[in-house]
């Protein structure tokens, strides 16, 4: 799972490179700044993804500490416990819906620009 | 703590950096590989033998090759569309105009000078003219590909046009308050110095064209007429050379035929006591202009003026005085008629000492013009093609006076008062 989310960085992080980088061409050396800024913004959307897997990658299970703490039974240690499990593992399910979702705007929007 | 958040950062930072060069340098490599190709030598196949169905097909596929991301930006386009296509025969093989309009992936593309921005985002045409030649069964290839004002220079047409010296036009001469003017290959005259302007029936034509089908906009001072009482230009027609003649302010205007020869060279008309003398060339022979006169007294017969030994080529200036004395002149030489072409004679007239003197040569060596005041004749007297003595910006001409008619003296110089040229 860390691997994975490695691997999804590393992507992340040439998809974002790229956008970030055309957006500064057309920018710069081009003089279009609209669409430049549209771009880099795309890159910088696609960069949450990014972020979020290095995140995933370093910090893995952060929200989840408390997940396997059970007592010698193997029952949960009490309700608070599985209560913070629950509420974690939602936070990092929306955090990962919204960074996949940035990022996929971050590359479908340079294509559709109205 | 700190160790735990500061790790992921740095790490985070590092690898997003270095994604972020070799992203350019990957971009910037496959940007480099780039090179649009050549439209002179670029090939379609195609089954029809219609130019239009051809380069149509060789449009889609050419633009095609501009879209994706492989395609840097002053290149890339997301559409492209023929507006319109036009088969052009001017030339012996035909060729294709294509008039199309491009729709650009960003702004870059204006960098390309081939296209013309439309005014809006990221639209822009662009124009071409192709000749397409067969190079095998169904296989056609652009064998030139010009813009349409190089098509335009090659026709024939143009060409023509071209070869033609270009008309010189002049502004109009607002110190005259009566005057000719010339505008929009039309012959006016005017009595109230411009304010309103009175066309002379097809005088562009008749009085402006000369016989290498130009137009001479600039008329001869001596050549025309523009009083109350009378006004005249020399028409030059198939039929003949005429008179055309206004004694009514140029409300009506009549012709009368002088003569069945005449062509256009130098030009005079005179009018003194009711009386109509013309000189216009009749006769050409080795670079030479020959010169005849007439004169009438009704404007309905015309006699020709024998001036016996006087020799009439290359006439520059010719004027009839209110006495019924007649001088032409051929640059510096001037001769004095009198009882209309029965005596003749050479007039001596003196330099002008002061502007030779300070000179060191005499610059005024061709008579432009005659005109009468208060009974006294002036004689103007230019610098002929080549005059470069300039005053206060202008062109010097002597002003020449005489009570007699035939001793001339030097009165001052005066400013050459051609008309502007035209911008």
């Amino acid at each position: 799972m860390k691997k994975g989310w490695m691997i999804t960085g590393i992507i992340s992080a040439l998809i974002s490179g790229m956008l970030m980088y055309e957006g500064a061409v057309l920018f710069l050396r081009y003089a279009d700044r609209k669409m430049g800024l549209l771009i880099a913004v795309s890159g910088a959307a696609v960069a949450v993804l990014f972020v979020f897997c290095v995140f995933e990658s370093f910090c893995k299970g952060s929200w989840n500490k408390n997940m396997w703490k059970t007592d010698g039974d193997g029952a949960w240690s009490s309700d608070e416990d599985l209560e913070s499990v629950i509420k974690g593992t939602q936070m990092e399910f929306l955090l990962t819906c919204v960074s996949f979702g940035c990022a996929g705007a971050g590359v479908c929007v340079p294509e559709h620009d109205p | 703590m700190k160790n735990r958040v500061g790790k992921p950062i740095l790490a985070g930072t590092v690898i997003f950096l270095a994604a972020l060069f070799l992203a350019a340098v990957f971009r910037e490599f496959v940007w480099s590989l780039f090179s649009p190709a050549a439209i002179v030598g670029d090939t379609v196949v195609c089954a029809s033998d219609d130019l239009e169905t051809i380069s149509r097909k060789w449009f889609d596929e050419y633009f095609s090759d501009l879209k994706g991301w492989t395609v840097p930006y002053n290149y890339r386009i997301e559409k492209a569309e023929i507006a319109s296509a036009e088969i052009l025969t001017d030339l012996e093989e035909p060729y294709i105009q294509l008039d199309y309009q491009v729709y650009g992936a960003s702004d870059a593309v204006m960098h390309n000078s081939e296209l013309m921005w439309t005014g809006e985002r990221r639209a822009y045409t662009g124009q071409m003219v192709l000749r397409w030649e067969q190079t095998g069964r169904n296989t056609w290839r652009i064998a030139e590909k010009l813009r349409p004002v190089q098509y335009q220079i090659m026709t024939p047409q143009y060409q023509e046009e071209a070869s033609m010296p270009q008309t010189q036009h002049f502004k109009f001469q607002s110190d005259k308050e009566m005057t000719y003017y010339v505008q929009d290959e039309t012959l006016y005259v005017t009595y109230d110095a411009g304010e309103t302007f009175s066309e002379v029936p097809q005088g562009y034509e008749k009085v402006c064209k000369e016989t290498n089908n130009t137009y001479d906009e600039l008329l001869g001072e001596n050549s025309y007429i523009v009083t109350e009482e009378f006004t005249g230009f020399i028409g030059y027609t198939d039929q003949g050379t005429e008179l055309i003649y206004s004694e009514d302010q140029g409300k009506t205007w009549q012709e009368s035929l002088i003569t069945e020869s005449g062509y256009k060279a130098n030009t005079f008309l005179s009018r003194q006591n009711g009386v109509c003398y013309v000189t216009f060339a009749v006769d050409r022979a080795l670079g030479n202009d020959y010169y005849g006169s007439w004169w009438s007294e009704d404007l309905n017969t015309w006699t020709y003026i024998t001036a016996g030994d006087m020799p009439l080529s290359n006439l520059t200036c010719v004027y009839w005085a209110s006495d019924e004395t007649g001088y032409y002149a051929k640059g510096e030489i001037l001769y004095r008629i009198t009882n209309r072409g029965e005596t003749f004679e050479e007039i001596v007239w003196p330099e002008a000492v002061e502007v030779t003197e300070s000179l060191g040569f005499n610059p005024f060596d061709s008579i432009d013009r005659f005109y009468e005041e208060d009974g006294v004749l002036y004689m103007v007297v230019g610098q002929g093609d080549d005059g470069d003595y300039v005053k206060d910006g202008k062109l010097s001409e002597a002003l020449y006076q005489s009570a007699d008619g035939m001793n001339f003296t030097f009165v001052r110089e005066i400013a050459d008062d051609t008309p502007e040229e035209a911008g």
